[in-house]
């Protein structure tokens, strides 16, 4: 998807051009985008008077945004408490060897994203993998690589 | 269409009541975060079909409600007016729930709840023993209205206490009945709700704001998350009348964007109330304006810390600040701001409705009212739980949740998420509220309780937590961040045997500066679930540091996996499940683990089905 | 008008004026409290817990910053309690471990008497004391340099790790950094700070011909600070 300025200036608008709403802004920048893109801070910088360094700085701090594009599907791992004592970080290891990247990476067909987040609140389906808006509860070892066919089958 | 006083809401009410026929054959499917995972907006679907091919589509309502609190058992299902409930909904029962239910005005038996203890079937939910015990008042309408339906909210009394403040109280009244309640925050910190309104109240600022802390980042922890999800007028409610009263025209709501479901029924919630009169101006025919704001998190446990959260507000990364002059008197902006969790403020219409004398009846001496916690772990019966303070962890754990899953052993029950502490078997019987839990080295924090059993080492527990904090730290003061990252390091070496003598006092030293020396309560409390383990699990400490063993059998360097050739029917299951083909075995013939190529995952020990591999 | 306050300082009756920190006065009164992310140019920042005191009101006692604690009338302040001491050696040795080539958290703790720390060795120079990122903004209003990501990974740098467009050269991070981790080399006519990536071509003064700032400072003086020619294209020893 190629940079669109004016998406980028209605999102501003929506916010009222609030200096305050910057995180939201960036967060449908997010959304739209799966990525924040480097055009997006130095366009928020210069509407909202806001000097780049300080938009960087809430763009790796906060988890929800990614200054590189997230793959097609994104698998987020839960590791809360719940999960953990459930096995969460095994399942973790487990997609990690499956798709041979590390947890934080997208797999080099750009076809998904690994993550581990911490608690998704369905503490009672522990452990929990979430791909996209999909919950996969009670995940096992074994249903690993049936959840990633699911989603390469799917064209 | 506007409702212009409190006169008119009460005859919207009675208007409404007399539309709805209480004898109404309803079907009630749980629409929270757990059963839609689980499929429930499918099986609603299907449910709509079913009475669609059986005729019934003209005299049955289907609705979706808000989280049951019973997510484990989902998708549920309530027939109303019966009072039937039905767990674990899949569309292939759809067709036989309908036929015995309606059409033969019976039960359909294969999907009552049968109980783990005595495997008798129960028919209504108020006779299973997870909400037997239960006294719903938070909670009072998940799973009964539709969330999505303020017209739902306002025929169940909803918007009844805002018009109660407005109509026949001052604000100075309404701020007396919350102290009089002594309701305490239930966020966490259990500061008097009374109290702080005051404090802003008092404080000098031409501008005051009122903020809901939804930014329940406690892994573990979905209180919060159901009752915005489930029941956000509840959660608005209280704010219109908080704002009355302590003189604020602002409001914001500061939800996780990681509760999509949470945010989408704030905004729909915030709308109907706007498009009745409930927010905006001149609120219910007086001169009284509020409205209120969302603001997504993130995706940063640090600001669910309030100075973190205001400054997220701001438009800033959530870094915290000193609290040396208080966000009451000093928030946003620099200016007063009462900021109270989502439960705090669902519990605020029930106070003035019903008054402190009735809230007060209930609890203990110091903490009155109920609590929701979140049952999770290793219980049988997992969910959210509502019970009056005072309760014991007996009585939750073991009436409520049904006791240790698998019959296991019960080991350690962890409170106050990574803030908290593990409290041991022999204080079962302890009162929960806020003071008693406090006392133990833990705290009741927002409500995240986590069953542990014999299988779980605690050493790796508070890794566990330590590891979350490090990535979950601001990085601004040293004691957190170094303190945290060292925590981390010592944890490590210990869980991989190799841990030195002195390493405990290490951590406790390290632990006591963290304490006393970070800049805000993430870092002053990051040492916790370390030193609580450490108290009260000392034993498993030095087992891996002088034996280099973890007794529970959790740490992967530490343990072996080997298959009892007895036990071993050569299923192959474990075999096709190993990711690193360490196990051979010819079908029906014992299997053996390559112990060189084992990476102890854990996945064969999960599949095998007469518990042949054995973990030393 | 300020109004007079009394606090007690190790024992001693002090008075001070509301709006005083408790660094401020320490000061004044000749008390020695260590510090190490302050600097009396910038707004206190609290981060590196130096400057931990005790202080007891209302019967509590609890452990503050002294650098951003502003006391009311009453307070007992002492500087040396044996809980000071052990958070404030703990946490040095913390910094001991993460920055232990340097020669400010080494002369610290050479002054509060600590040799050694029992925490592994981390190696990163930078204390995160945020002077730098502080002073570009708080001081010199450029902003060219904030913090990135959060927790351990957190570092001050340029946007993307990027050479810095709008850095102008002057120099204050370098010269507010307390451990040498940000560099600055003019040779040849170009001023190179590394950390920042940048190579800003240095002008001459008008008068005697040495290199003396670079060209982004000299605009910025004359743009932004409204300098006039007469002062900004000269050096500070032909002024």
């Amino acid at each position: 998807m190629s940079y669109n300025p004016s998406f980028v200036e209605d999102v501003i608008k929506s916010f009222g051009s609030e200096p305050s709403r910057v995180i939201q802004m960036l967060q449908d920048i997010q959304h739209e985008y799966r990525y924040v893109p480097r055009e997006a801070v130095a366009q928020l910088s210069s509407t909202l008077d806001i000097p780049e360094p300080q938009i960087y700085h809430i763009a790796t701090f906060y988890k929800a945004f990614s200054l590189e594009p997230r793959g097609k599907h994104e698998i987020k791992v839960c590791l809360g408490t719940a999960c953990h004592i459930k096995g969460g970080k095994r399942i973790a290891e487990g997609f990690e060897r499956s798709l041979n990247v590390k947890a934080g990476k997208t797999t080099s067909d750009k076809m998904f994203t690994l993550e581990t987040v911490n608690c998704l609140g369905a503490c009672a389906l522990a452990p929990l993998v979430q791909v996209d808006e999909d919950n996969h509860g009670k995940m096992t070892m074994e249903k690993v690589n049936k959840v990633i066919k699911t989603y390469t089958d799917k064209k | 269409m506007r409702i212009e006083s409190a006169a008119k809401l009460e005859s919207y009410r009675t208007e409404l009541l007399k539309s709805q026929d209480p004898d109404r054959q309803k079907i009630l499917v749980c629409g929270g975060t757990g059963c839609l995972s689980n499929g429930s907006m499918e099986v609603a679907r299907v449910f709509e079909d079913e009475l669609k091919a059986q005729n019934l589509k003209a005299e049955v309502d289907v609705k979706m409600t808000g989280c049951h609190g019973f997510c484990e058992r989902g998708p549920l299902v309530v027939f109303l007016p019966q009072g039937v409930f039905y767990e674990r909904v899949g569309v292939k029962q759809v067709p036989d729930i309908v036929k015995s239910t309606l059409v033969e005005g019976g039960v359909f038996k294969k999907s009552l709840y049968k109980d783990p203890n005595t495997k008798e079937e129960i028919l209504k939910e108020e006779d299973i023993p997870f909400y037997k015990g239960q006294l719903r008042w938070v909670l009072r309408n998940n799973g009964r209205i539709d969330p999505t339906n303020i017209d739902d909210y306002i025929a169940v009394g909803g918007y009844g206490a805002l018009a109660k403040a407005l109509s026949d109280m001052t604000p100075a009244q309404v701020v007396d009945e919350v102290d009089n309640a002594n309701l305490r925050g239930r966020g966490g910190g259990g500061f008097p709700a009374g109290r702080k309104w005051r404090t802003v109240i008092d404080a000098e600022g031409d501008r005051k704001f009122v903020i809901c802390n939804g930014d329940e980042g406690d892994p573990g922890a979905f209180m919060d998350r159901s009752i915005m999800e489930g029941d956000p007028h509840s959660v608005i409610e209280g704010m219109i009348i908080g704002a009355y009263a302590i003189g604020t025209d602002t409001g914001y709501i500061y939800v996780r964007m990681e509760y999509p479901l949470a945010v989408k029924n704030l905004y729909k919630a915030l709308d109907d109330a706007r498009e009745r009169g409930f927010l905006g101006k001149n609120i219910l025919g007086t001169d009284f304006s509020f409205d209120i704001e969302i603001v997504r998190g993130g995706g940063a446990f640090v600001c669910g810390e309030s100075s973190a959260l205001m400054a997220s507000i701001m438009g800033k990364a959530g870094e915290p600040r000193a609290k040396y002059v208080r966000s009451a008197e000093k928030g946003l902006w620099d200016l007063p701001t009462n900021l109270n969790n989502v439960e705090t403020w669902a519990n605020v219409p029930l106070v003035v409705s019903r008054g402190a004398d009735w809230f007060t009846s209930v609890g203990t001496d110091g903490s009155k009212g109920t609590k929701v916690f979140s049952l999770v772990g290793s219980v049988k019966n997992v969910g959210l739980v509502e019970v009056p303070m005072g309760y014991t962890l007996r009585q939750i754990i073991y009436d409520i949740g049904g006791g240790i899953l698998n019959d296991r052993e019960f080991k350690a029950v962890q409170t106050g998420g990574p803030s908290g502490g593990c409290i041991p078997e022999k204080y079962l019987d302890t009162k929960v509220d806020f003071d008693e839990l406090t006392k133990l080295g833990s705290m009741m924090g927002s409500g995240g309780m986590i069953v542990m059993d014999n299988e779980t080492c605690m050493v790796d527990v508070a890794k566990y937590f330590t590891n979350f904090l490090v990535d979950e730290s601001c990085g601004k003061c040293v004691p957190c961040r170094e303190g945290l990252r060292q925590m981390l390091g010592i944890l490590e070496r210990i869980t991989a045997g190799k841990g030195k003598e002195g390493d405990i006092e290490l951590l406790e030293d390290l632990g006591d500066a963290m304490t006393w020396g970070s800049l805000c309560a993430l870092g002053g409390s990051a040492a916790n679930p370390v030193l609580s383990t450490i108290k009260y699990f000392r034993d498993e400490y030095e087992a891996h540091i002088k034996e280099k063993r973890c007794p529970a059998g959790v740490c992967p360097d530490l343990i072996e996996f080997s298959i009892d050739k007895d036990a071993c029917i050569g299923c192959t299951r474990c075999a096709k499940v190993c990711p690193v083909s360490a196990i051979a075995g010819e079908n029906k013939k014992p299997h053996t683990i390559d112990k060189s190529k084992c990476i102890r995952c854990r996945a064969c020990y999960e599949v095998c089905p007469t518990d042949a591999v054995r973990i030393t | 008008m300020e109004q007079t306050i009394t606090v007690t300082l190790n024992g001693k009756e002090v008075t001070a004026t509301e709006g005083e920190s408790i660094l401020d006065i320490a000061r004044r009164t000749h008390v020695y409290i260590p510090t190490l992310c302050h600097n009396d140019a910038l707004e206190p920042y609290a981060a590196c817990r130096m400057c931990l005191v005790e202080i007891e009101q209302r019967g509590r006692t609890r452990l503050v910053t002294s650098c951003n604690y502003y006391p009311s009338d009453g307070l007992v302040i002492t500087t040396d309690t044996e809980r000071v001491v052990s958070t404030r050696n703990v946490i040095l040795e913390l910094l001991m471990a993460r920055a232990s080539g340097n020669r400010e958290v080494q002369k610290l703790a050479d002054r509060l008497g600590m040799s050694e720390t029992r925490f592994k060795k981390v190696g990163d120079d930078c204390i995160l004391c945020g002077m730098c990122v502080r002073a570009c903004s708080e001081v010199v209003g450029v902003d060219a340099i904030g913090f990135q990501n959060r927790g351990i990974s957190r570092m001050p740098t340029t946007p993307y790790m990027d050479p810095s467009e709008t850095c102008i050269g002057c120099g204050s991070c370098v010269y507010v950094c307390p451990t040498g981790y940000l560099t600055m080399e003019d040779k040849d006519g170009i001023r190179t700070i590394k950390n920042w990536k940048v190579e800003l071509k240095l002008v001459q003064c008008k008068e005697c011909g040495e290199y003396f700032a670079t060209e982004r400072l000299v605009q910025f003086l004359k743009e932004k600070k409204g300098l006039s020619e007469a002062i900004a294209d000269v050096c500070e020893y032909c002024r």
